[in-house]
């Protein structure tokens, strides 16, 4: 990932571009052309993203074959309980025991969204999984059984899944699944917008102040395909929610992304 | 089951009046996910958040009464232990002061930064 420039931190947006691992930082005022197959995220500050869009990276069918969920039911063997909790305790309690438990999980081609156990200490366990596009049921089953899964030898495992993601609400954000491998393909057409919310941060704003921000790309053939030659026209609209109640230059603070055909 | 469900999916009203009424009684979804793979039998698991006060056996009524999947499915209502899970999700309902005493931040899990729509 490329060092982040030194931006504020309520506004700020990082974009992956098609068939690279570098992350590109965008800031206020920013101009990209930014490729079809691009991933967006928000890593910084109080802001949240949502998008709109005619080829959804998060919906596209794509996006969905590479979510790979599972629900796993744990329970203890016999006398076991015990054990189980008071090895977990210990992982707890090191922060590097935790972050070597889910680096060796990573590895492993696995990621642990959700652990929900039951007020009974001996009582059933279910976890959220996720896995590496391409693994099944019994890699999954395999993984939580073996020495790099929670189960310590004090578990059975069911697996359940993988979930029908094309149905399925998640509610978590996927790790794996989550690349742009799994982002549009290239032809894809239309507009995409997104909606970024901020909370200004400087000294004289105590309110929310909401960015809206909109896209709109049109993209024309010419009458000669043949020729593969494409023009593009864009135009950017933007306006605010209110005005900042800091009276702040908002012309400086638009976050600009130019998302042109190839 | 899934023709009914279908219909209640395909109207964005229908199921935003299912979730309001489900919120006024104190119940919210979290997350649904049906499996298309290994079942043994099961055919989802969904997260529930019930507010303070109500019980399994309320919860229990709910999804079997739930216009959705309640006549069409056998429900098994597992109760979670706040405290000790990692669910990784915001809390709906506001907990009062006097459960969240003594329970670890993890009982006030924050919002997500990013959402996606």
């Amino acid at each position: 990932m490329s060092a982040c420039r030194a931006l504020p931190t309520f506004f700020q947006m990082e974009i992956q571009m098609k068939g690279s691992d570098e992350w590109v930082c965008f800031g206020p005022g920013d101009a990209y052309n930014v490729p079809p197959g691009h991933l967006p995220r928000f890593t910084k500050g109080e802001t949240v993203m949502m998008e709109f869009s005619s080829d959804p990276t998060y919906t596209n069918a794509n996006f969905i074959s590479g979510l790979n969920f599972f629900v796993i039911q744990h329970t203890f063997k016999a006398g076991k309980a015990e054990e189980w909790w008071g090895k977990f305790k210990d992982v707890m309690a090191d922060p590097q025991g935790m972050e070597n438990m889910a680096k060796a999980a990573h590895d492993a081609g696995f990621h642990n969204h959700a652990f929900l156990p039951m007020p009974d200490a001996s009582g059933t366990v279910h976890c959220v999984w996720e896995a590496q596009p391409g693994k099944g049921v019994k890699d999954m089953q395999a993984f939580i059984d073996g020495p790099a899964g929670p189960s310590m030898g004090c578990m059975d495992n069911i697996v359940f899944g993988p979930v029908d993601a094309a149905t399925a609400q998640l509610a978590y954000t996927p790790f794996f699944g989550n690349s742009n491998a799994s982002a549009p393909p290239a032809e894809v057409k239309g507009s995409t917008m997104y909606m970024v919310c901020a909370l200004c941060t400087c000294t004289l704003c105590t309110d929310i102040v909401h960015v809206y921000m909109e896209h709109v790309y049109r993209h024309t053939r010419t009458t000669k395909p043949s020729t593969t030659q494409t023009t593009h026209r864009s135009s950017t609209t933007s306006k605010r929610a209110r005005a900042p109640p800091c009276g702040r230059t908002w012309a400086s603070s638009w976050l600009t992304l130019r998302r042109w055909r190839a | 089951m899934w023709e009914n469900m279908g219909k209640l999916m395909a109207d964005p009203s229908a199921m935003e009046g299912m979730s309001a009424k489900h919120k006024a009684q104190g119940f919210v979804n979290h997350f649904f996910m049906p499996f298309k793979g290994k079942t043994d039998g099961l055919f989802a698991c969904c997260l529930w958040e019930a507010k303070e006060g109500l019980t399994e056996q309320q919860v229990q009524e709910m999804i079997d009464e739930h216009p959705g999947v309640g006549p069409f499915c056998d429900n098994k209502v597992f109760a979670l232990d706040a405290t000790k899970a990692n669910i990784g999700l915001a809390q709906v309902f506001e907990a009062s002061p006097e459960a969240l005493k003594g329970a670890p931040s993890a009982a006030t899990v924050k919002s997500p930064q990013k959402s996606v729509a």
